[in-house]
């Protein structure tokens, strides 16, 4: 038999668990995004049309139109072989160090074929990531100084 | 000299391994000799890592490119000074600068206390040392700093990213490692205490220093990460809820609810259970946040890099110290009972407590979204991230409720506030928060989270300056003297207290610089020479491009002109640098116009140097200042309240005459009154003082016995001194006398107490052995738990490196062919 001191805390401890879990819901609804390789967004991209998404990936074909802050590039899964690409779109300010190869995560949706990156929505590895990740070999590229992607990001 | 180095790290190693099985062995035995030879060697440690560090330094200064670390982070154009902070700038360096300062540190700590907490010290320079292994371990088995080419080595260095050329980049990082890393003082001496049962609040004493000094350093890494990536990446804001960020973050929530909680212990002797478990939980997240930024366990923009290997250790490690910290708290919880109930929830201990559950309940809501990631890939198999907004969400109500409680805590009594007292407590502070709101509604002011911030901080405010305006006001009125000596003396008697209040105003401070940044404006523009563009009550206009070499790197610039209100008010030079050996890699120059009221902050994102267009991004940042100045206070706050005794030796010396001394009296009673009992700092504590024994039987069963008075929180018979101790004292001694057993005087003394009351830990029998069973169970399942997400997690990882792996083996083929090439033409 629980005591009446015993049943309110279980009671008070309950309605806190639910007030948690309900407000963790709602705020969870339009706070997250999937975090994709270029490969899975590219293997179904009609299931990801509009959806909040994170993209993961090295830049490629960077290019940005003259006069203005709009840049066209592509999310590729691999600096050597590029087998699965995403076109990507974005108006604003880069960080500095994204550029062709540099390893970026782009926060955006996507719209038919193109990925339509938010506002301050492209992150490329900050220099605080001293160490070369191991996905890229860079004796294999063709020069390792240039390769070396440790950009600044808008952390 | 790299082959020095590499030896240095292993004996380090070995004297850490024998400083713990002297100091472990010699406390079991009471040898002194063990103890100190065990002590000894951890000083040895400490002169044999600032040896390695030395070697470490001498290479970078002397261009010793055969060590790898030094070829990777840095050139012969660094200039020294960033050479020398090339030490921590990689992920092997920074393990070595790790134990580098927690040798020192620990050392620091041992001599200080050796005294004073004798009993605990042997414990405390074993658990130091065990910490000091496990990353001794990690730079031995794969992360040796001093590793070196086998092949030539290259003529030059890679260099140093230029972005992390930059001042507040060489001090943050030392800056979070010295407060991660100084955490580990205060739980050492925790678990010094809870091994050797010495749980009354002398231990307390000892670390609250520490953890100050600890949270301190968080502080100051946390503010300068911030005003790095204000002032060099370019964006605008200076928090951007990374992982790598929130881990730094992470353990200083539990850090800041301990320099609460533990004046409720110090006062009342309540929370004993829940300080020492939050002294385990910071520890655990220091090194939590040290395991998340170098084994890549969260995606982050800031991780030093991805290892499975080290992410498997520091998950052991770290299990380990939750499962050993929360074991002893279980086995110690006899010892741990509080002395006293909370009363009253208008008291001030409730006030800290739920201070405490916040701040708790953030630490616990970070490092949740934070690996919310990682959970969901491990259970969903699909990577789901929370970004800036959730953060947001939930971290502004908490920020305000948080500011809201820094107002309201001080106004409280202990035990139990009364009407009348909340009544006059409250009525000023509450006007000024509400004349404030009003004030701001009045002038237009719409943002409400911005404005719900800044009436609490005048509540705030006014909470402290009626603190202050009170005591100075007593004080005058009983010394004599003017009012501005009588605050320097009133904070000088109660510097805990009042630097306290320093620092709340620091983060009042901060939190106005916070609520600023809803009042921002931001412009993206392309401009041709002699164009303007309008941000707020400001204009900016392009000038001219131009470009510049100093040697090192080539500088683009912009020259443009501010306007205020159409009147001209300064020039900006916003560029993009291009360092010689980071030429695709630019780096942006950040130009700002500065006051305290708001930065103009203005960006240059592009430009064609041909026909002098640029583009720009500009943001008005109102009161972005107040934050750091904020910061400024809160260290002076932290600096008061550190400040030891003798510092205000001349004011004791002034109030020991007999005139103060009277005087000294009556003020602490008035401030007693007024304040309802919150005015006076010191407090009676009992003085662990051994009473002898005559055989070590008798000695053993008196530390391991507690006194039941009921009045005394369970403190050993050791320690105890009231009557009912010098009772059981007597009794014990009857017993050993007459020939009995250790286990025949237990059961006497359960079965003339009635119960295991008077035992300090339950018998390991029955059902009993549940309770030593249940944090190892525990830690078991948490073990499988992290073992399982380990395994989901790489193996979904390893598949997406399938392609990297056959790269890296081609690379390994082509460089195995090179090594036997050479090895032929040694041949």
């Amino acid at each position: 038999m629980i005591s009446n001191k015993g049943l309110k805390i279980l009671l008070t401890a309950a309605a806190l668990f639910v007030a948690f879990a309900g407000l963790l819901w709602t705020t969870m609804q339009d706070g997250t995004q999937f975090y994709m390789e270029v490969e899975e967004v590219t293997m179904d991209p009609a299931a990801w049309d509009g959806k909040p998404l994170q993209v993961h990936g090295f830049a490629a074909n960077v290019m940005r139109h003259p006069k203005s802050l709009d840049w066209r590039f592509e999310i590729t899964d691999s600096v050597t072989d590029r087998r699965h690409t995403v076109t990507a779109v974005y108006t604003g300010i880069v960080p500095d160090t994204f550029a062709d190869h540099a390893e970026v995560v782009a926060t955006g949706r996507l719209d038919g074929d193109t990925f339509h990156v938010d506002p301050n929505g492209i992150m490329a590895k900050c220099p605080s990531k001293y160490e070369e990740k191991r996905s890229v070999d860079l004796d294999a590229l063709p020069d390792e100084h240039n390769t070396v992607v440790t950009g600044a990001a808008g952390n | 000299m790299a082959t020095v180095g590499t030896y240095t790290i292993l004996a380090a190693f070995i004297f850490c391994a024998y400083a713990v099985a002297a100091t472990v062995a010699g406390a079991r035995r009471r040898s002194t000799r063990l103890i100190e030879s065990g002590i000894g060697a951890s000083y040895v440690v400490t002169a044999l890592m600032t040896f390695a560090s030395a070697i470490m330094v001498r290479a970078f200064v002397t261009r010793d490119y055969s060590i790898r670390y030094v070829d990777r982070y840095s050139d012969s154009v660094q200039p020294l000074f960033y050479k020398l902070t090339s030490y921590w700038g990689g992920l092997d360096g920074s393990i070595m600068f790790w134990v580098f300062l927690l040798s020192v540190f620990g050392a620091i700590a041992v001599r200080t206390n050796r005294e004073r907490h004798r009993e605990l010290i042997p414990y405390v320079v074993a658990t130091i040392a065990v910490v000091q292994m496990f990353f001794l371990f990690i730079m031995i088995v794969s992360k040796n700093p001093f590793a070196t080419y086998l092949l030539e080595p290259p003529s030059d260095g890679r260099g140093l990213n230029p972005l992390l050329q930059n001042p507040y980049m060489v001090i943050h990082p030392p800056s979070l490692y010295i407060g991660l890393v100084s955490m580990t003082v205060p739980f050492a001496f925790a678990i010094a205490a809870l091994i050797t049962g010495y749980l009354d609040d002398s231990w307390l004493r000892a670390v609250r220093r520490w953890t100050m000094f600890s949270w301190f350093f968080l502080s100051l890494g946390l503010t300068l990460g911030m005003i790095w990536a204000y002032e060099e990446l370019g964006w605008g804001g200076w928090w951007g809820w990374d992982p790598v960020e929130n881990a730094g973050a992470l353990p200083w929530f539990p850090a800041t609810a301990f320099l609460h909680s533990v004046m409720v212990q110090e006062r009342r002797s309540m929370l004993r259970v829940w300080n020492i478990s939050l002294i385990i939980i910071a520890f655990a997240l220091t090194l939590f946040a040290t395991a998340m930024t170098r084994t890549g366990i969260v995606q982050s923009v800031h991780a030093f890099g991805e290892d499975r290997g080290l992410a498997v250790m520091f998950a052991i490690f770290i299990s380990a110290v939750v499962v050993v910290g929360f074991g002893l708290v279980i086995y110690r919880l006899p010892l741990l009972r509080a002395r006293n109930e909370l009363e009253s929830w208008a008291s001030r201990e409730a006030a800290f407590l739920v201070n405490n559950w916040i701040l708790l309940f953030s630490a616990f809501f970070i490092l949740f979204a934070t690996m919310f990631p990682t959970l969901s890939e491990a259970v969903t198999g699909q990577r789901i991230t929370v970004g800036p907004p959730f953060f947001n969400k939930w971290m502004i109500p908490i920020g305000l409720t948080l500011l809201l409680l820094t107002g309201i805590g001080p106004l409280l009594a202990w035990r139990k506030s009364t009407l009348s007292n909340l009544g006059q407590q409250f009525l000023w502070p509450t006007l000024a928060a509400v004349s404030t709101a009003a004030g701001l509604y009045a002038m237009g002011f719409r943002v409400w989270v911005s404005g719900i911030c800044f009436a609490l901080c005048a509540f705030v405010v006014g909470t402290i300056g009626q603190e202050f305006a009170r005591g100075a006001v007593v004080r005058r009125g009983v010394t004599g003297t003017d009012l501005l000596t009588a605050m320097i003396g009133l904070v000088a008697r109660s510097r805990r207290r009042y630097g306290g209040y320093v620092i709340h105003i620091g983060i009042v401070l901060m939190m106005l610089g916070f609520a600023g940044s809803g009042y921002k404006k931001t412009e993206q523009v392309l401009l041709t020479p002699g164009e303007q563009v309008e941000v707020g009550n400001f204009s900016v206009r392009l000038d001219r491009l131009s470009i510049t070499d100093d040697g090192q790197k080539e500088m683009h610039t912009a020259h443009v002109t501010v306007f205020e209100d159409g009147e001209e008010v300064g020039q900006l030079y916003p560029g993009r640098f291009f360092y010689r050996k980071h030429e695709t890699e630019p780096t942006t120059e950040v130009a700002m116009r500065r006051t305290i009221a708001e930065d103009v902050y203005v960006v240059l994102a592009a430009y064609d140097m041909s026909d002098q267009s640029a583009s720009f991004q500009v943001t008005v940042n109102p009161l972005v200042n107040w934050i750091w100045l904020g910061f400024a206070l809160l260290a002076i706050g932290t600096g008061i309240a550190l400040l030891p005794e003798s510092q205000f030796a001349f004011l004791a010396s002034r109030e020991s005459s007999p005139v103060a001394s009277s005087a000294a009296t009556p003020t602490a009673l008035v401030l007693a009154l007024l304040l309802n009992g919150i005015g006076t700092t010191t407090f009676a504590q009992i003085a662990p003082e051994s009473y002898s024994a005559t055989t070590e039987l008798e000695a053993d069963l008196q530390r391991e016995l507690v006194c039941v008075c009921g009045d005394c929180p369970h403190y050993t018979l050791a320690d105890c001194r009231c009557s009912t101790a010098d009772q059981m004292r007597g009794q014990l001694r009857e017993q050993v006398e007459s020939g009995k057993n250790r286990r025949e005087i237990l059961e006497y003394f359960i079965s003339s107490y009635g119960s295991q009351e008077p035992l300090g830990a339950p018998l390991d029998e029955g059902f009993n052995r549940l309770a030593w069973l249940f944090p190892y169970a525990v830690g078991g399942s948490f073990l499988i738990g992290v073992g399982f997400v380990t395994v989901r997690w790489t193996r979904r990882e390893s598949s997406d490196y399938s392609e990297t792996a056959a790269l890296s083996e081609t690379a390994d083929a082509e460089l195995d062919a090179r090594l036997d090439n050479e090895l032929r033409n040694l041949d």
